[in-house]
């Protein structure tokens, strides 16, 4: 259920980050918040539940995207999540700062690992120069919005599921 | 294999988890159509968030722009009511040079046409104070370091206006032919009727009164009034003004018309000071002053 709760704010987040950018006309470098998420994830809920809800992150990005070719907002997710839960329980990174790190780090990583299996398993694929060229604006961009998204996640969660104060984010 | 199942559930689980859109990506990577279904599935999903999102920025975007629009006018208000304010004083700045531009081309006519006289051109700055006195005077920007001296005559392209009184420095004071102090020698012209033309002093109306008319003279309505030259003061033949009404008052053996100034002396600006006559040449033409 938390997982759910979860992937519903990740939804809506997703949903209107694009309807501004829309708005705003800067479809360019799109901010992606879904590393959050999946920070989150990895530190408040145990593996397989926290690999769920990224899975459920990654088709809903896959659906946002516009369903060309599934899998591959999913697998990405996936194996960063694998990454990001190896980097997060060897340096213990739970501070506001190692969280955020760990998103921007996560966000480089996804793009990177994205490109990569878009060129693999992508047939059409063409926009390489594109994701490379928005890296570095879109970690940028992203970064002002992780601690807002990660403070509403955090409170969403108290209010519904009370967690032990485990983690980041404290007082 | 229970045991071994819930000893590595998370790893199975998530191996599967990898495996699985893997597995989508595979096969919808190298045709999109096999999995259409799923992908629109999928894109369905996102499409209520874009709705509401879509709807809420979109009435954000139109609100703000509203509002910058809004700005926008009332900042183009502000400076079309500041383009509106010169432009209207700078029309009745042209409109005044229009009228004195006016006034100045009837001036030169006249000055052209009187080409007998000489003049010293001047503008008028003031008038006699109190409109309750009777007397009536204005005061010129001329003196006599300019060569105006006291009796001259000062006309307008309209006619005479009256004489130069007194000087005071640079400036002179004319005794308008409406003050009832001023006496002038008139005719009717072309009728050779002639008698003393006296100011009113009425300020509201400026006009004047014909005196010794002899009984019996031809005066009608309009008819013409100049200066006869007789008393020396005034060059013969400058218009003064026009009769105003045939009615003549008797005033023992004479009778008395009424006159109206040929000229405005509500709008007087500019007038001319006769400050002399030019002597013909030799050869007819116009010669130097006398």
């Amino acid at each position: 259920m938390r997982g759910f709760i979860l992937w519903l704010i990740a939804y809506v987040f997703t949903g209107l980050i694009g309807s501004l950018t829309h708005q705003l006309g800067a479809t360019s470098f799109v901010p992606d918040v879904t590393l959050a998420f999946v920070v989150y994830a990895i530190l408040n809920l145990r593996p397989l539940p926290a690999a769920l809800t990224v899975a459920a992150i990654g088709l809903m990005e896959d659906g946002f995207a516009g369903g060309g070719v599934i899998g591959l907002h999913t697998e990405t997710l996936l194996l960063v999540f694998l990454l990001l839960q190896t980097f997060l329980k060897r340096w213990r990174a739970t501070t506001s700062f190692g969280v955020i790190l760990a998103a921007e780090v996560g966000l480089f990583v996804h793009d990177l690992v994205y490109l990569i299996l878009a060129l693999l398993f992508d047939s059409e694929f063409r926009g390489a120069a594109l994701v490379i060229q928005a890296v570095i604006p879109r970690m940028i961009i992203t970064l002002p919005l992780i601690p807002a998204v990660l403070a509403i996640v955090r409170r969403v969660d108290r209010r519904f599921f009370r967690p032990e104060p485990r983690l980041f984010f404290d007082g | 294999m229970k045991d071994f199942f819930g000893k590595y559930r998370d790893l199975v689980g998530i191996s599967i988890l990898l495996v699985v859109p893997l597995v989508a990506l595979f096969y919808s990577g190298r045709d999109r159509e096999k999995l259409k279904p799923l992908a629109t599935a999928l894109s369905t999903l996102a499409v209520p968030i874009e709705i509401v999102g879509d709807a809420a920025f979109s009435t954000v975007a139109d609100l703000w722009n509203g509002y910058v629009d809004l700005v926008g006018v009332k900042g183009e208000s502000e400076r079309l009511k500041k383009e509106v304010e010169a432009l209207t004083g700078e029309l009745l700045r042209l409109k005044h040079i229009e009228i004195e531009n006016r006034r100045l081309k009837g001036l030169c006519e006249f000055k052209r046409d009187q080409a007998r006289f000489r003049y010293v051109a001047a503008r008028v700055i003031g008038w006699s104070p109190s409109p309750s006195q009777s007397v009536m005077k204005i005061v010129l920007d001329r003196g006599e370091a300019d060569g105006v001296k006291a009796g001259m005559p000062v006309v307008t392209n309209e006619g005479l206006v009256g004489r130069i009184e007194r000087l005071m420095g640079g400036v002179a004071e004319v005794m308008l032919i409406v003050d009832p102090r001023s006496r002038l020698n008139v005719k009717i012209a072309e009728k050779g009727v002639t008698g003393t033309l006296v100011g009113s002093g009425d300020r509201d109306r400026f006009t004047a009164r014909l005196l010794h008319v002899q009984k019996g003279s031809d005066v009608d309505r309009l008819d013409t009034v100049v200066t006869s030259g007789f008393d020396g003061l005034f060059p013969p033949d400058l218009e003064v003004g026009y009769v105003m009404t045939e009615a003549t008052q008797q005033t023992g053996l004479f009778y008395e018309v009424p006159i109206l100034p040929a000229v405005d002396f509500g709008r007087l600006q500019e007038v001319l000071i006769v400050a002399g006559t030019v002597e013909p040449a030799a050869d007819g033409k116009v010669g130097g002053p006398r």
